[in-house]
Order: C-alpha cells, then sequence, then structure tokens
C-alpha cells in the first residue's frame, strides 16, 4: 500500500468522519493539496503515538504498545481511523479536537456503527484485503447480541471490541488473538460463565464448563486440535445466537456429515420433524457431549433409547439387536487381540495379525456410524465381516503360538540332548 | 593317513604343543572344582563370540537401524531370538563365573609368586569383560538400554579432574546419539576383543608355563593329581555341556525382550539403573554423602574405587606372607570381606 | 568327582564305588561289549548334539523368511494393476498405505491413517480426492486436508517403479 494512498483517505476521513466520503469539491481540493504535501514527506509518527507512548500515563503508554502491534497500526490505520482527531497536530487541543473529528473514547453502544463505517464497506475493505468479508456487521444485527444492542440497549452486551479486543486487535488467524480458535471458548467464556455479569440475563453460565469436559473441549483446549467446533463453529461468530432446533443436526453436519445422512434416511428423521426435537442434541446433548460408547444404546446408566422407547418396545428391541451385534465384534476383536499380545510377548512378529486386527477395529467404527440408522439389519454387514477379519487375526496369533510352541518342543528335546550326552560323558569318565 | 600326520607333525608345532599338555596336571584336593570356572569363564567367551558374530551378520549399528535390525533378529530370522537370548544370557554368566573365578584365586592366594603375571592380566581381562558388557549392553537401543548408558556415563562424570572429558569421550558428545552407539559398537565388536585376545593369550600361556597353583592350606596333605589330558579335559567338557543345558533353559524360560525403542526425548524411566554387575559401584557410590570435607561426595567415592582397584591388582605384591607360602588370614579376611560387600549391595541394589 | 580317594601315583587311581559289581557284568570297565556300546553311544549322541548346535546355525545364516522388518521400502503393486484414476490400499509395515494413480497418469502413496482417528482412508476416482468414511474427511492428491476434521495432511511416501513392480518408501 503505497502510503500516499494511505494517507490520503486518513485526511478525508479526519475531515469528513461522521459522514461517508462525499465528493464534494472542496473535499477533493483539500484531498489533492494534502496529498502532494504528504507525498512529500516521509512517513512521520503520529503525535498520537508520540504523546500518548511517553509523555501521559502508562495505561495510555499500554495501550498505544498495543494498537502499534496490531494490526489496525501496521495497515497504516491510525489513532484517528477509530478516534478521530488530527495526527499532525502538535498540541493536545489541536489534535483532540472535535472540528477535527476527534469522538474521544466512543461510547459501546456506537462502535459496532463505528467499526462498520471501514468494515462493512467492500470497496474499502478491498484496498487492504480482497478477501476479507465486510457481511459482519450486518450478520452482528441479527445475532443474540446485536438484536439486545439495538433493540434493548443493554449497556453490557457483546460488542466488537468485546471479543476482538480494543487497541491490539490482531488477525484472526494469529495464534495471539482473542478471536483465534483456540482462544475462542475463553474469549466467549468471559462474559457467558461469569453469572455475576449475566444476571438478569435468561440464559445459563455454565455452557464452557461443560464444554471443557466434552470431546470438543478437551481436543481443543488440551490437544490444540483446530479441527474441533468451538462456539463459533456451531453458533456462529458474528451472528451468533442459540440454533433454531431444525438447524441443530445441520450444524453438526458440518463435520459428521456421514451420521446425519444415516439419520435423515431412518425411522427417526420423521419422529423428529413431528415433535420438532433438535436431532443429534437429544441423544449427544449440545455442550457437554462425551465420548459416546456402545452402551448408550441399552445400560441403565448411560441408555439414550429407554429415554423414549418403552420396555419391550419394537425400538428397544432394535436397540438391543444392535449392541449385541456390536458386542459380539467387539468381544471377537478383544480375543484376538489377547492372543496376538500373547504371542508378541513371547518375541513373536505380530505385524501381520495387528494389521488385521486393525482392519477389524475399522468395522467396529464403521458399524458405530451405521447405528444412527437405528436399524440392526444395516448394522449387521459392518459387525459380521468385522468378526471375520478379527477371526483371521485371530488365527494368525494362534499361528504364533504354534511357533512358540515348536520352540518349546525343541528347546525341550535339545535339553534331553545334552544331559543324555553329559551322562554318557560322565560314564565315560568313570570307566578311565 | 599316517603320511598326512607325518607331514604336519614336522611342519607344525603340534608335537610340541601336545608334549606339553600331556604333562599337564591338574592337582586334586577339596577346592578342585574352583579349577573349572577358568574353563568355564573360556567357554562362555567362546559362545559369546559364536554368538556374537552370528548376531553381527544381521545387526546395523545405526540410531535408526539397531532396533529395527534386533527386531529382525527376534522375529523374521530363524532362530534369532535364541542365537540373541543365549549371548544376553551367557553374558550375564560370564559375569558371574568371572566373579567367583576372581575371588576363588583370590582366596586361594593362586597370585602368589610365580604367577604375578597371570593374576594381573587376569584383572585386567576382568576389567575388558565389564567394557564388554557395558558396550554390549546399549546396542540394542531400546529404552533400558538408552537409559542405563545415559546413568552409566553419568557416573563417568564422577572421576575427578578428568571426569566431563572423559564422558564425553565416552559419549561421543554431550548426550547419548547416534555417534555413541557407533563408538560403543566399535568397542564392543573389535577394540576390546581383541585387547582381551592378547591379554587372555598370555594369561593362557602363562597358566600352562606355571601349572595350576595349589592352595597353601591343602599343601599339608599328600599331593595327587591327575592328568589334563584326557581325565580333566572330559571332566572339563562335562561341565560345559552343563553350562549349556543352563543356558538353553535361561533362553528359553527367560528370553531377551525386545523392549521399547529408546526415545532420547521422553522422561528416565523410574528406577532405571545398571546392568547387575554394575550395581555394587552404583549403590556404593548413592552411601556416599553430598560432600565430604571440601570435596564431593562422588569424586572421593570413585577416587576410593581407584584405590581399591590398583590395590587388588597389586596383591601378589602386597601379600608378603603368601609369597613367602604361609598362611595369610589377614588377606583371606579382606577377600570375604569383599565378597560380602559386593554381594550385599547387589542385593540391595536390585531390591532398591 | 575329586572326592574320591587318589593314591600316589599320578597316573593311575581307584573308583570309590566298585564297578566290577558281578550283577551287572555289562557294565564292567573291561568289558569290551560294554566298551564299545559307550563308545557308539557316545558317539551318536554326539553326533545328535552336534546336529542340535549346528541346525539353528545353518538355519540362521540361511535367507531369513522376509526381506527386511524394518520395511522402509515395500512392493505396493504391479505397474499393470494400477489404471489411471485408481487407488489401492497396500499394507505397509504394521499399517495400511494407500497407492494412487491421478487421473494424469502420476503415481502417488501416502499413509492411509487418517489423522484424525486412524480409519482407513481409500481412494474416490472420479472426484480427485482422498476420502475418509468415519467422519468424512477429505484429502487432496497431495495429502493436504480439504475439508472435515482431520487436523493433519497424510505422510507422503516415496515412489519409483523397477521392472514390473511399484516400490514405495518411507521418504
Amino acid at each position: 500500500m503505497p502510503a500516499r494512498f494511505n494517507k490520503s483517505y486518513l485526511l478525508i476521513d479526519r475531515i469528513g468522519f461522521n459522514c461517508m466520503r462525499s465528493s464534494s469539491p472542496f473535499y477533493v481540493l483539500l484531498f489533492i493539496i494534502f496529498g502532494l504535501a504528504n507525498s512529500a514527506k516521509t512517513q512521520q509518527q503520529s503525535t498520537c503515538v508520540s504523546c500518548h507512548l511517553e509523555e501521559v500515563d502508562e495505561d495510555h503508554t499500554k495501550l498505544v504498545e498495543e494498537h502499534l502491534n496490531g494490526v489496525h497500526a501496521k495497515r497504516g490505520v491510525g489513532c484517528e481511523g477509530c478516534h478521530g482527531g488530527d495526527p499532525t497536530a502538535e498540541e493536545a487541543e489541536d489534535a483532540m479536537d472535535e472540528k477535527a473529528g476527534y469522538t474521544g473514547k466512543l461510547a459501546r453502544h456506537l462502535i459496532p456503527a463505528m467499526c462498520a463505517h471501514c468494515h462493512a464497506d467492500p470497496n474499502y475493505m478491498r484496498g487492504f484485503n480482497p478477501n476479507i468479508p465486510t457481511d459482519q456487521y450486518s450478520k452482528y444485527l441479527i445475532s443474540g447480541h446485536g438484536k439486545r444492542l439495538t433493540k434493548k440497549r443493554d449497556p453490557k452486551v457483546a460488542v466488537c471490541t468485546s471479543c476482538h479486543g480494543t487497541h491490539g486487535i490482531l488477525a484472526p488467524n494469529d495464534p495471539s488473538s482473542s478471536v483465534y480458535s483456540l482462544n475462542i471458548p475463553n474469549t466467549c467464556a468471559k462474559c457467558h460463565s461469569d453469572s455475576t455479569y449475566m444476571t438478569g440475563r435468561n440464559i445459563p453460565t455454565n455452557q464452557f464448563a461443560l464444554y471443557a469436559h466434552s470431546v470438543h473441549g478437551e481436543a481443543l483446549l488440551n490437544r490444540d486440535d483446530r479441527a474441533a467446533p468451538t462456539c463459533t463453529g456451531c453458533h456462529g461468530s458474528h451472528e451468533a445466537r442459540r440454533p433454531e432446533p431444525s438447524g441443530v443436526a445441520n450444524t453438526c453436519a458440518q463435520c459428521h456429515n456421514y451420521n446425519r445422512e444415516l439419520f435423515v434416511a431412518s425411522p427417526h428423521n420423521a419422529a423428529f420433524e413431528k415433535n420438532n426435537y433438535s436431532e443429534c442434541e437429544v441423544c449427544h446433548g449440545n455442550h457437554a457431549i462425551t465420548k459416546t460408547s456402545d452402551d448408550m444404546l441399552l445400560s441403565d446408566s448411560e441408555g439414550v433409547c429407554q429415554k423414549c422407547h418403552d420396555e419391550g418396545s419394537k425400538g428397544l428391541l432394535t436397540a438391543a439387536a444392535m449392541k449385541a451385534s456390536i458386542d459380539s465384534l467387539k468381544m471377537m476383536i478383544n480375543t484376538a487381540n489377547g492372543v496376538v499380545e500373547l504371542g508378541r510377548t513371547y518375541g513373536m512378529s505380530s505385524e501381520e495379525p495387528e494389521y488385521q486386527l486393525r482392519q477389524a477395529h475399522n468395522k467396529l467404527v464403521q458399524a458405530r456410524a451405521l447405528i444412527h440408522t437405528f436399524s440392526a439389519e444395516k448394522v449387521a454387514p459392518a459387525t459380521s465381516e468385522g468378526i471375520k477379519l478379527a477371526i483371521e487375526a485371530n488365527s494368525q496369533g494362534q499361528e504364533l503360538m504354534n511357533q512358540y510352541n515348536f520352540r518349546r518342543r525343541g528347546f525341550i528335546l535339545s535339553v534331553i540332548v545334552i544331559l543324555l550326552l553329559s551322562v554318557l560323558l560322565t560314564v565315560k569318565i568313570r570307566s578311565l | 593317513m599316517m603320511a598326512i600326520k607325518e607331514f604336519l607333525i614336522s611342519r607344525l608345532p603340534v608335537k610340541e604343543a601336545l608334549d606339553i599338555l600331556k604333562k599337564k596336571e591338574v592337582p586334586v584336593h577339596r577346592l578342585s572344582p574352583f579349577y573349572y570356572l577358568g574353563g568355564i569363564c573360556l567357554y562362555l567367551l567362546i559362545v559369546q563370540i559364536v554368538t556374537g558374530v552370528l548376531l553381527l551378520i544381521y545387526y546395523s549399528p545405526s540410531e535408526d537401524q539397531a532396533y529395527q535390525s534386533v527386531k529382525f533378529i527376534m522375529t523374521k530370522v530363524s532362530f534369532g531370538w535364541l542365537i540373541r537370548s543365549i549371548h544376553a544370557w551367557s553374558a550375564n554368566m560370564l559375569m558371574v563365573a568371572l566373579f567367583i573365578h576372581l575371588f576363588s584365586t583370590f582366596l586361594m592366594k593362586a597370585y602368589r609368586p610365580p604367577r604375578e603375571f597371570t593374576w594381573m592380566t587376569g584383572i585386567l581381562m576382568f576389567l575388558t569383560c565389564l567394557g564388554l558388557g557395558f558396550t554390549g549392553y546399549l546396542l540394542p537401543w531400546n529404552q533400558l538400554a538408552y537409559f542405563a548408558t545415559k546413568v552409566g556415563t553419568e557416573i563417568v562424570a564422577a572421576v575427578p579432574l578428568m571426569g566431563e572429558a572423559l564422558k564425553e569421550f565416552l559419549r561421543g558428545g554431550t548426550n547419548v546419539t547416534g555417534v555413541t552407539l557407533t563408538r560403543f559398537f566399535a568397542l564392543h565388536i573389535w577394540i576390546l576383543p581383541l585387547m582381551l585376545f592378547a591379554i587372555a593369550g598370555l594369561h593362557l600361556i602363562l597358566v600352562q608355563k606355571h601349572g595350576m597353583s595349589r592352595p597353601h592350606c591343602e599343601s599339608s596333605k599328600p599331593k595327587q593329581s591327575m592328568p589334563f589330558f584326557p581325565h580333566f579335559l572330559l571332566r572339563d567338557l562335562n561341565v560345559w555341556l552343563l553350562v549349556l543345558a543352563i543356558l538353553t533353559i535361561l533362553s528359553f524360560y527367560f528370553p531377551t525382550h525386545l523392549g521399547e525403542p529408546a526415545d532420547p526425548l521422553s522422561p528416565t524411566p523410574i528406577g532405571i539403573k545398571p546392568e547387575w554387575y554394575f550395581l555394587f559401584t552404583f549403590q556404593l557410590l548413592k552411601l556416599f554423602p553430598a560432600h565430604i570435607l571440601w570435596f564431593e561426595g562422588e569424586h572421593i567415592g570413585i577416587i576410593g574405587f581407584g584405590i581399591v582397584g590398583i590395590l587388588i591388582f597389586l596383591v601378589p605384591f602386597l601379600d608378603k606372607k603368601s609369597a613367602k607360602d604361609e598362611r595369610s588370614p589377614a588377606f583371606t579376611i579382606i577377600g570375604w570381606f569383599m565378597i560380602a560387600t559386593i554381594v550385599g549391595l547387589t542385593i540391595w541394589g536390585v531390591l532398591d | 568327582m575329586f572326592l574320591r580317594k587318589f593314591n600316589e601315583k599320578p597316573y593311575h587311581f581307584h573308583m570309590d564305588f566298585d564297578l566290577k559289581s558281578p550283577k551287572i557284568p555289562a557294565l564292567q570297565p573291561e568289558n569290551p561289549e560294554r566298551r564299545s556300546f559307550l563308545s557308539t553311544a557316545l558317539s551318536t549322541v554326539s553326533l545328535a548334539f552336534l546336529g542340535f548346535v549346528f541346525y539353528p546355525v545353518f538355519k540362521y545364516l540361511k535367507q531369513p523368511l522376509a526381506s527386511g522388518i524394518n520395511v522402509k521400502t515395500t512392493v505396493a503393486a504391479k505397474i499393470s494393476e494400477l489404471p489411471n484414476d485408481s487407488g489401492k490400499i497396500f499394507r505397509f509395515g504394521d499399517s495400511p498405505a494407500i497407492l494412487i494413480r491421478t487421473p494424469e497418469g502420476q503415481l502417488k502413496s501416502f499413509s492411509a491413517v487418517c489423522t484424525h482417528l486412524d480409519c482407513t482412508v481409500q481412494y474416490v476416482p472420479g472426484k480427485r480426492h482422498i476420502f475418509c468414511a468415519c467422519h468424512n474427511g477429505r484429502y487432496d492428491l497431495n495429502g493436504r486436508v480439504i475439508s472435515g476434521p482431520p487436523p493433519r495432511p497424510l505422510e507422503e511416501f516415496k515412489v519409483y517403479e523397477e521392472g514390473e513392480d511399484i516400490f514405495v518408501s518411507k521418504a
């Protein structure tokens, strides 16, 4: 970005801050004059920065340093870009003059509109990054936050700066950014886990705690797995709000597409739509999604099917059949695994059976996905193929034990021969 | 047949060798069974060389290949597991036999003149075998090997003055790496074996020259002996057969495990210690307090070991009473004391 | 054996127990039959012993069962069995790997272990990507993740052809 271009835009901004960049002749003239003037100068530090960095107080120094580190400063958008004022004026009164467009610390409810002034203008933003989205503001207006801001003037609701920060705003793909995928849950939790902050608003504050123990939370927070969903992955970022029941399945299907496909083709689909149940959530939860287990099909502690299906009903019988099918595959895999492990500890080469077992395990994963067809007949092909593979692994493991037994026989024979020779030698010695 | 025999006998020193052997006699007395031990050491060394050469055919001494090649030997080579287990167990049995041989000759005062050099070459061989055990232990490059070597070479750093330099020389750097592996391999395969063969050759020649020593306590009784060839030799072979049987049983019931491949970045496994034949030194060093006067405790310990080692080396010249063929109870007590200490410390080290 | 009484003469000693017992004439030391029986028995058993020693050694020295356990390289397929725009799963060491011939005819090979939860991936003909059926992970023909949950790309292997075979080796 040529400096001249940048600075000229800012000058126009400074002069006509609260109105859109109009092209009245006066401003055009000013633009030419100041643009030419600016081109003569080299990069000059703004007086806002030079004063507030050193001469005001420590808090301001920190803010200025953050700003200089952030993406706006690096692209040439200075303090005047948000606060207005004159960054070339030497005296504070001139720099922070209302006539120069100075707005000071903006009131909270005005912030989204202020940011949108640039960020919602595709013509302006494409000068910085041709691919940057410019729909954040319109999305924000339909979000839970936006609605509360515009309709209820809620003074505590999140605005742009609540998540992105004020002065040291970093790009979202910068790992230090508060809106970097790994940092998002903590950013949202700043408000949403603070029950004091959220009093009077009809919303729970345990979501982060539940999420942190969920499969997704552990993957993201403990293993830095960026493929795991964050709050924004399911709720949206600028358009964040509670998902509608019919939208939940599509949200999960962003990653768990196959399971959803199976679900939609199953008898549950019609039933859930009729009752307006949110598909995945009913069985798996929303924030506290824990690791699935086969016991979810049928058990006192974890069973989800019995939440709706009565004892002896067709549904519960299907659940039992599916569980039985999967349990038999698991049992076969465990048996084969035991034999192969035994062979391995005896020093036999167990690569082939281990490979087979891996394939059998893949079938188990597939079978578990097929549960979402809610039909034991559809689960059966995967489990039966898996059982076949596990049986083969088992027989290969047996082969290892056969090898071991061959060694044992050889050992016994060789010890017998050695001892026999020793006995004969003893007799020979005595005969000397 | 006779012509070939004649041909060989007139050109090669066969007759001279056989003459010496035919004259060789082994004393027969209460303590005679201990005469087997030298032969057992020799036999186990031969087993080590044979199995070692066989392992060498498939082993690869680089950091990324070592573990894999040992795995290959254990799983894909016919009887590779057997050769490897025999090599490992034979090493352990050899150390036991060496300890017993050392202390039995010490207690029987076999070092007294004219056998001083036999004793000293024996001590040197003992140290060489300790080195062979230490270097060989690293070669499978599994977790146990890696960390035991790390700990073991750390102790070397406790030698005063040159400790750090010595450690880096052994390791080929500051840490145990592939460079350590290759130099330990070179040491294990030919540097130490060559030294061992040279010293062993001298040791055996000296044994033939001076004959078997008769302990002083038996000198009052009527002297009995038996010819080495064939009487003692056949008994020796018999004992070797029994040792082979024990090796086979151990190799089968307690096969050497492959372990996990070495992971230098992982934390040191809890309770890692060097091989059992180093445990007594390890344990003894642990006993020394961190500081004695203004010296570091470990330095004192190492110096102590050095001094004791040198004294043992020079014992033929220190034991004046035995030199005059008199009873020397002081040295007998010292010998038993050393045995008790080593056995006690080793057991303690194992249980720790 | 040493605890018997030996007399003064070096080359001559008696046994403690009496092998000259008349009850077992076959065990007479002077008995020529016994002597030859002992010799034959000794020779036979010695031969058996040597057999037990040398058989493992010879088998050990012979070509081992497989060309290598390190499996840095393996034969994945025959050149002729892989047409354009097709893929094949094969075993590489102890885990599956995938060999692909792109629609343009180029050979590529990757680990077939999905970086998400270890399922085995597959090639999708006509769609130019590698697919994991467990959770719809998709990788492009360079092993990089296109969409879905996988966090890391697939490990790429080197492919080369020799004779009739396609060899795959770890980079």
